[in-house]
């Protein structure tokens, strides 16, 4: 899993929590431990700081602290997702949780995915501007996004047809490890790819990779959002 | 009206064709023996794979238009049908050219003019939507792969009842259902505060009391029944009016009349 290495983990905590004595920080910890436990959702710094009667910044680095300490010595991880902390088990130890919680493995179909990074570097974006730049019917896979809870409407664009604008929810953050949609690589990183993948092809077809540029001029050209 | 269509991939005309000389793997629909579509108008085999293309039931890359053509070229008869066969290519040359780029260079191409021009537009816009495709696709697939990894990582369910999650708010797309959610959500933020109003005490006597002061002064305007209980504020105070004018009327001192069935019931004051 990736996400922040031990190391900036570390130097984070260590910045903040100068200030915490060692016992104040082990009952700390321990209140910490049992309020990531037990919640069902992220908890955000704010909620910590509330909960534990601190400030947001000592609570950050405990938090941090703790998050550095589970990833040296426990099966379980405490990650930042959706803007909040949260306890998850660490994906190593899967197999031996499926065997206790048989969840269903989330599913999603390759035009499903396609809509779904279409949505995340444009939104908010209606269904024709999807299908416009897919050149494929899309409905199907932004319905069934939106049973997902992935995707929702966050408006509707003006002029005729008044058409919807779907945007990513908290879920699509949480279900993809994603502290927010800043996370994700740039769009540029994807169209770079693209460039080298099509010089690629050109090339074995004995085409001049050269002449063949294409640059991602247009409505959708992207800067990621 | 749709066409339903019960198929299999044995006796469907077009599957010769889609896979002519290497079958590359089956993709999942056709893993049944049996599929249904739902076609909107469905007038021969190039209707029913457009549809499956479109659908993405079938790579486009994987179709040869050529062949397509030339097994339709002598089949149609008369010109609507040449026509019609003639749109279904041009359709599925449209869908292949969208994932296919253009060979040629914009770059070194000779000056264009008229539908020229318009060629090298479309087909500089139709290398743009593949290079676009293209980024999606890679961005899909690191999604993809995210996904399969945070899916091992097992949180606590987040429908769990927590009493003080904050729950993402999902819009319902009509416009009378947003009002409708709007006012669900005002009407719980609201607490009532609490009134006591002092109950009004009818009684009969009291209210043919105060009956007669009302017909007696509008002799010459007749109340109808409905304008006589304007003032009551509740069933039991109707009931109480009800039952003063029908005393008022036994001792003679009210009369009820009506034009017509349905029509408003006047009641005239008697002087004696």
């Amino acid at each position: 899993m990736d996400g922040e290495g031990v190391e900036s983990l570390s130097g984070r905590a260590t910045e903040i929590t100068e200030e915490v004595s060692q016992g104040s920080y082990e009952e700390l910890k321990r209140g910490l431990e049992c309020v990531l436990f037990v919640a069902p959702r992220p908890l955000t710094v704010k909620e910590l700081s509330d909960i534990l009667q601190v400030s947001e910044k000592k609570a950050e680095g405990l938090v941090i602290r703790l998050a550095q300490e589970y990833r040296e010595r426990s099966g379980l991880l405490i990650v930042e997702v959706a803007g909040g902390w949260r306890m998850v088990t660490a994906p190593e130890y899967a197999p031996y949780v499926r065997r206790v919680f048989p969840a269903p493995k989330a599913r999603l179909s390759r035009s499903a995915l396609e809509v779904l990074a279409i949505i995340t570097y444009h939104q908010p974006i209606s269904r024709p501007e999807i299908e416009a730049l897919r050149g494929v019917d899309s409905e199907g896979a932004i319905q069934s996004l939106l049973e997902y809870g992935l995707i929702r409407v966050v408006g509707h664009r003006s002029g005729a047809g008044r058409a919807r604008l779907f945007g990513t929810t908290t879920k699509f953050l949480e279900v993809f490890g994603l502290r927010s949609i800043n996370d994700l690589p740039p769009l540029s990183e994807w169209q770079e790819r693209a460039a080298d993948i099509l010089s690629q092809r050109l090339k074995e077809e004995g085409g001049d990779a050269q002449q063949e540029t294409v640059s991602p001029s247009g409505p959708f050209d992207g800067q990621k959002n | 009206m749709g066409n339903k269509k019960l198929m299999t991939q044995e006796d469907h005309p077009v599957s010769a064709l889609v896979f002519p000389q290497q079958p590359p793997p089956i993709p999942a629909p056709f893993t049944f023996h049996r599929f249904f579509v739902d076609l909107p108008e469905y007038q021969g085999p190039c209707d029913l794979l457009l549809w499956l293309m479109r659908r993405e039931f079938i790579e486009p890359s994987q179709v040869s238009a050529r062949q397509i053509a030339e097994s339709f070229r002598p089949k149609g008869s008369r010109r609507t049908e040449q026509a019609e066969d003639l749109f279904a290519i041009a359709c599925l040359a449209h869908l292949k050219s969208c994932l296919l780029l253009a060979e040629e260079s914009d770059e070194e191409a000779e000056p264009e003019t008229g539908e020229e021009e318009s060629e090298a537009v479309a087909r500089q816009a139709l290398r743009r939507r593949g290079f676009q495709n293209l980024a999606f696709r890679q961005a899909a697939g690191f999604l993809q792969e995210r996904l399969r990894v945070w899916a091992d990582a097992l949180a606590r369910p987040a429908d769990a009842e927590d009493g003080t999650g904050e729950k993402e708010l999902v819009l319902p797309q009509e416009p009378a259902a947003l009002l409708v959610h709007a006012l669900k959500g005002l009407l719980a933020k609201i607490t009532e505060p609490q009134v006591s109003v002092p109950r009004r005490r009818w009684t009969v006597p009291f209210r043919i009391r105060t009956l007669t002061q009302i017909l007696r002064f509008s002799a010459d305007e007749p109340y109808t029944f409905d304008r006589l209980c304007a003032d009551c504020q509740s069933r039991q105070e109707i009931i109480i009016t009800f039952l003063a004018l029908l005393e008022l009327i036994r001792r003679g001192r009210v009369f009820a009349w009506q034009e017509s069935p349905f029509d408003p019931i006047y009641l005239i004051w008697r002087n004696q």
